[in-house]
């Protein structure tokens, strides 16, 4: 009986005009953002290896004396990978990695300040083309469209008696119109998904790996889960609903408010002194400050340099190594802010499902600013990497007075450059992302399992006349 | 006879459930954006304030004219309150100097680069989004619906002809429209106005007048379209559907699409700006080592950082003062010139920038609602155009600037030198000693000594008749001309649909199926 | 027949809507195989309220409704597995082919794995005509729709049948073949309750009642 409900629902839907509409903007949408992502993901990719090359010929200057390796002004971008095609993460408008500044003897760890700025100053540019702009708002608007009238329709056809007047039970009505409505939305996505993968992979232009492929598997899972919440709410609308006109105004406001409102309202908050972050200025002159309290606490110390052997030049070498590290204390502490300033107010946003969404989507994709931090750890750990190949090659020079890290001091022997090593970004593991991803999915679940008892309770009480 | 028609459809409509829906909902949101965007504004109003003054403050205490910097803020506008635009994702600052011909904003109020991810919704976005949500609920039904419930024989029975119950039908639907739009700019002109005291420049009331113009014509074209769909498709259902659609495809994808991928072909061209700019830096870099061999003098001394009052004392002082105003003499005019060079060629950059804008612009005018917005953003004067405007306004004072330093003779020795030319014996005596003292506080320790020579007969630089810069908006009538083509597409939405739904509902069936 | 339990029974059956309104007032009623009780009234009388409180979509003021000696808000489910339903006005599943409708409430009512010339057979019955048994129900004037609706209670073959005005808007000749169905039914032992407002059906009724509005 239960089968019958569901099959007849199922037919319905996806015979209907709305179903054939939405399937052909679907595709239509996956087709265009598949082509504009293959041509910017191409620049993407120039620019990056760009960046790398820059990169190695700065080493390769370098190489001629070990020494200079500890002043090469390093770019690390974020890399691009298909996963952007998944989910932007808005990686265009945050800080597109980090350098190596040598300011002291050895490297800090910056931000890279500044985007790359168009030479158009049009950043209006507000939602992402990717394929989680298409689930978040065209397949949201379309699960509503789906299920806004499921009972009020049944109702107005008098259906609703009719079915009623056998041994049916509420529930099952609720869940065949439920599962059937996410089963004629799944279809599209997921034909959509397959299509951008092939044209994705036919171009040859984006590596196709098969961690992309589970990843996209994942992200149609996901998808479900978030397009099930506003199956459930189109469902409970036509619930508190006794006619069809109602119940559609009532979905179609709740959308705006979810999914275009909602997630656009968290600048509300960024003006709060809580979330102020001081100017690049204000921070330079704290770095100086805090330098300033280093020399100090060696005032009365002579660390002049004299010669490599002097006990005036190894205290001169702490004491830069001392101030290298509080500087860099209070960079990493203003980047942790700046980023722990954005990730709070994000989740003034938990309330909507859109953002739930686009943050485990960006989280699986591990783009946006899950990326810059793993890319951030990734970076201090090759620094660390690079001063240890330092040290071992210097310690090869008997000419070096082996004091570390002071330029006059160290080896000025040339250094194969096929031995230094170079960063390479690693992807981040799927077992990661999903780690970054979980509180996100568990909240949409909870969205779900509230909204489906909200429904059958409302339901049960459903006036069928 | 039009007038009952119209005046059943407006009770009708109002006293609808969706009505009063829609509009509660339009109103509350215009009532956060503004208040949010007021204080939004006057933050960065103070943040303007704050950086005139700190800039005017600078240019009265520079010693020499290596330190000239004009700092240049763009005023915030306050119609950004209503129609953001891109006034709050770019920054206001510009630091002008003679090497550089600036092309980019810098600074304002974002310091936090990973926020801006965030961004809020205007009260010109709740017009696109709600209002025209509204207006397609109002009007998807307008025929078949109708027809459906039999009402449409009904009135056709009576001696009514068609175009006039389309007209009716139309203004109905407009004047319930016009109520909560009306009401809406009156609540946010009003609070902005008493609640929050901004003071409304020159083009305020007009800007605003014409944003509520352009709104009317937008809203009146989705109406029609809406009419006419109505008239055409077998159900009011289907034509919800199609409309709905509609709406989906012409509010937010195209528009996104379109916008993808002309930032994408912008950002393409911006980096072939850069390999080139690197090249001419490095060219005059180059030049001017060679400029530098040939001078007449030689320098004798390696450093002048920081401490370069003293040591230019104290090492052959008048040779290395003829040195440096020779160098002087000889690099700001090649400073200079290169300054133009890399500007011409970023200026083929933002050539190209503009013409993909206008591009854009002109398909993205044949969308109704991204019509609207763009318009609105130019009556506002807060979108990419009036940023372009602003930084070629830059580029005509930078050559004011340039023009100013010259007449002043301010590449030679003012450029470098503060003092008059001689110091006592012992002043000497004590700079000599000072060089040979050990340790690393030494410049703390006879801070108070040092300081003596540095109020010695030093001038600050008087710049009062330096021109200023003033940035001019665009009049009244300057605004309605940019705006003329958006305008006139509107104008022709409107007409077309008026036309289409007329002849569409001539032949149509007034028959209820049952 | 007459010494059978009545299938359909209401005890002291009454409604008060929460505006005041009494729809039912002490009604009391037992229909046994092979009979037909006509509750006939004007309309707003109460006697679609009647049939709702039957199907239980709508709790009793007071008293109670047994089907099959089934109280109906007891046991809904149960009770639903023997009674049959012709609605005023259905529009059915538009999308969908006569026969497909009647396939599904058929399978609703627990009839499943009958074959297609079972259903042609039941439409058949009914007098619609075969070109229409695969046609899209939306294209049904008002008379055909009211036959499929008759043809879906037959086909579920319950005991008792519940019927809401199934002559509104028929015209003479289709009422009077709706008629002829009604007595078929009644020889085959059903009990059946109809509400209606055309005194003319009455002559097909074992019994009838008449109610006047707000009584």
């Amino acid at each position: 009986m239960f089968g019958e409900l569901w099959k007849r629902q199922l037919v319905e839907d996806i015979t209907s005009s709305k179903f054939l509409i939405n399937f052909v903007i679907i595709l239509a949408s996956v087709i265009g953002f598949s082509l504009l992502f293959l041509g910017h993901f191409q620049s993407l990719e120039e620019s990056y290896s760009k960046n790398t090359n820059a990169n190695d010929q700065l080493l390769s200057e370098s190489s001629k004396e070990l020494v200079r390796l500890l002043s090469a002004p390093l770019e690390f971008g974020m890399k691009p990978g298909p996963f952007l095609f998944i989910s932007d993460g808005y990686e265009e408008k945050i800080p597109k990695g980090l350098v190596f500044r040598p300011k002291g003897y050895t490297p800090d760890i910056k931000e890279t300040t500044g985007l790359k700025k168009a030479s158009s100053p049009d950043l209006s540019v507000f939602y992402s083309t990717d394929l989680t702009f298409i689930v978040q708002f065209l397949l949201s608007f379309f699960a509503v469209l789906l299920a806004f009238d499921a009972f009020t329709s049944e109702k107005e056809k008098g259906t609703l008696r009719l079915v009623y007047s056998n041994p049916v039970k509420r529930g099952h009505l609720v869940l065949a119109k439920y599962m059937s409505a996410l089963l004629a939305i799944g279809l599209p996505l997921l034909l959509g998904l397959i299509i951008g993968l092939i044209l994705l992979s036919l171009s040859s232009v984006v590596p196709i790996s098969s961690g992309f492929i589970s990843g996209l598997s994942l992200f149609f899972i996901i998808s479900l889960l978030y397009l099930s919440v506003f199956v459930l709410i189109g469902l409970l609308l036509s619930a508190f609903s006794h006619n069809s006109k109602n119940s559609l105004v009532l979905c179609l406001l709740v959308w705006i408010f979810l999914v275009v409102i909602l997630p656009k309202s968290s600048g509300l908050f960024l003006n709060l002194k809580r979330f102020d972050v001081p100017t690049e200025q204000e921070i330079e002159e704290r770095v100086r400050k805090v330098e300033r309290e280093v020399w100090n606490r060696h005032s009365h110390e002579d660390w002049m340099t004299r010669s490599g052997q002097d006990a005036s030049t190894k205290l001169n070498v702490a004491v830069s190594n001392e101030e290298q590290r509080a500087r860099q204390e209070v960079y990493d502490l203003y980047l942790r802010k700046k980023i722990g300033a954005v990730r709070i107010l994000q989740s003034v946003n938990f309330i909507s499902p859109s953002s739930l969404f686009e943050y485990s989507a960006s989280a699986l994709a591990g783009t946006g600013l899950f990326h810059f931090e793993h890319l951030w750890k990734q970076v201090t750990q090759y620094r660390r990497d690079f001063l240890n190949f330092f040290m071992a090659e210097d310690r090869k020079d008997d000419q070096s007075d082996h004091l570390y890290f002071h330029p006059d001091y160290l080896s000025r022997r040339p250094v194969d450059f096929n031995r230094i090593p170079k960063f390479e970004e690693k992807d981040i593991k799927t077992g990661e992302r999903l780690k970054d991803a979980a509180k996100y999915l568990v909240l949409l679940g909870l969205y779900n399992i509230f909204l489906l008892i909200l429904v059958f309770n409302k339901f049960q009480k459903y006036d069928v006349r | 006879m039009v007038r009952t028609i119209i005046k059943r459809e407006l009770l009708d409509n109002i006293l609808s459930f969706k009505f009063m829906a829609c509009v509660l909902v339009a109103i509350a949101l215009v009532v956060i954006s503004t208040l949010y965007l007021t204080n939004d504004y006057l933050d960065r109003l103070k943040d303007y304030h704050k950086g005139v003054t700190n800039a005017r403050e600078y240019l009265s205490k520079i010693p020499v004219y290596s330190y000239l910097e004009v700092g240049i803020y763009k005023p915030p506008s306050p119609l950004s309150i209503f129609v953001s635009g891109i006034e709050r994702n770019t920054g206001n600052t510009v630091t002008l100097t003679h090497r550089e011909i600036p092309t980019e904003l810098e600074g304002g109020l974002i310091k936090n680069e990973f926020s801006r991810i965030f961004s809020f919704f205007d009260p010109s976005s709740v017009i696109v989004v709600v209002f025209t949500i509204l207006a397609i609920l109002l009007s998807y039904d307008s025929i078949s619906g109708e027809k459906e419930n039999g009402m449409l024989s009904l009135a056709l029975s009576n001696a009514v002809p068609r175009y006039k119950f389309l007209l009716g039908k139309y203004l109905g639907g407009l004047l319930s429209l016009l109520f909560p739009l009306s009401f809406c700019f009156v609540i946010g002109i009003l609070m902005v106005l008493l609640l929050k005291g901004v003071s409304p420049p020159r083009n305020f009331f007009g800007a605003v007048f014409l944003s509520y113009l352009l709104s009317i014509l937008y809203l009146s074209a989705v109406l029609l379209i809406g009419i006419f769909i109505s008239s055409r498709t077998k159900t009011s259902f289907h034509s919800l559907i199609f409309l709905l659609a509609f709406y989906l495809i012409t509010v937010f994808l195209i528009p996104l699409s379109i916008n993808s991928y002309a930032r994408n072909m912008e950002l393409k061209k911006a980096r072939n700006f850069e390999m080139n700019a690197a090249g001419l830096v490095r060219e005059r870099t180059l030049k001017v080592a060679a400029e530098r061999e040939k001078l007449p003098v030689r320098r004798t001394w390696a450093s002048m950082a920081g401490g370069e009052k003293f040591m230019l004392k104290r090492i052959n002082p008048e040779v290395t003062i003829e040195y440096y105003k020779r160098y002087h003499e000889m690099r700001e005019p090649i400073v200079v010139d290169f300054a133009q060079r890399i500007f011409e060629l970023k200026r083929k950059d933002l050539q190209t920038a503009k013409k993909i804008q206008k591009t854009k612009v002109f398909f993205l005018a044949f969308l109704p609602s991204a019509n609207f917005e763009q318009a609105s953003e130019l009556a506002a004067e807060t979108g990419g155009e009036n940023l372009m405007r602003f930084i070629e306004q830059i580029f005509l004072y930078w050559h004011q600037l340039v023009r100013y330093l010259e007449e002043k003779n301010a590449f030679s020795l003012r450029y470098f030198y503060p003092y008059a030319e001689k110091f006592s014996p012992e002043e000497n005596d004590f700079l000599a000693k000072f060089d040979d003292i050990k340790g690393g506080q030494k410049w703390a320790k006879y801070k108070d000594e040092l300081n003596k020579y540095d109020k010695k007969e030093f001038r600050f630089l008087d710049l009062g008749d330096m021109p200023v810069f003033k940035f001019y908006e665009s009049g009244f009538a300057a605004r309605v001309q940019k705006m003329f083509f958006n305008g006139l597409i509107l104008f022709f939405y409107n007409l077309l649909f008026f036309i289409l739904a007329y002849f569409s509902f001539s032949q149509y069936d007034p028959r209820a199926q049952m | 027949m007459a010494n059978q339990k009545p299938i359909l029974k209401a005890d002291d059956l009454s409604k008060r809507y929460e505006d005041g309104v009494l729809a039912v007032d002490h009604l009391n009623l037992g229909i046994r195989p092979g009979e037909v009780y006509c509750l006939l009234g004007a309309n707003g009388a109460g006697k679609t309220t009647t049939i709702n409180l039957f199907l239980n979509f709508i709790p009793p003021t007071t008293g109670t409704c047994y089907i099959k000696g089934i109280d109906v808000t007891k046991d809904p489910l149960e009770a639903k597995k023997y009674v049959s339903f012709v609605s005023e006005n259905v529009m059915l599943y538009g999308n969908f082919t006569a026969r497909q409708n009647l396939e599904f409430f058929a399978k609703l009512g627990g009839k499943a794995n009958l074959t297609k010339e079972q259903y042609y057979q039941v439409m058949r019955r009914v007098s619609l005509q075969e070109k229409s048994f695969e046609q899209r129900v939306k294209t049904y004037s008002k008379g055909m729709r009211q036959k499929l609706g008759i043809s879906i209670a037959i086909i579920k073959d319950a005991p008792a049948v519940l019927l809401d005005e199934p002559t509104a808007g028929l015209d003479p000749k289709a009422a009077e073949e709706f008629l002829e169905i009604l007595t078929e039914l009644k020889i085959e032992g059903k009990a059946i309750l109809m509400s209606t407002h055309d005194i003319f059906c009455s002559s097909a009724c074992s019994w009838a009642s008449l109610s006047s509005a707000s009584s």
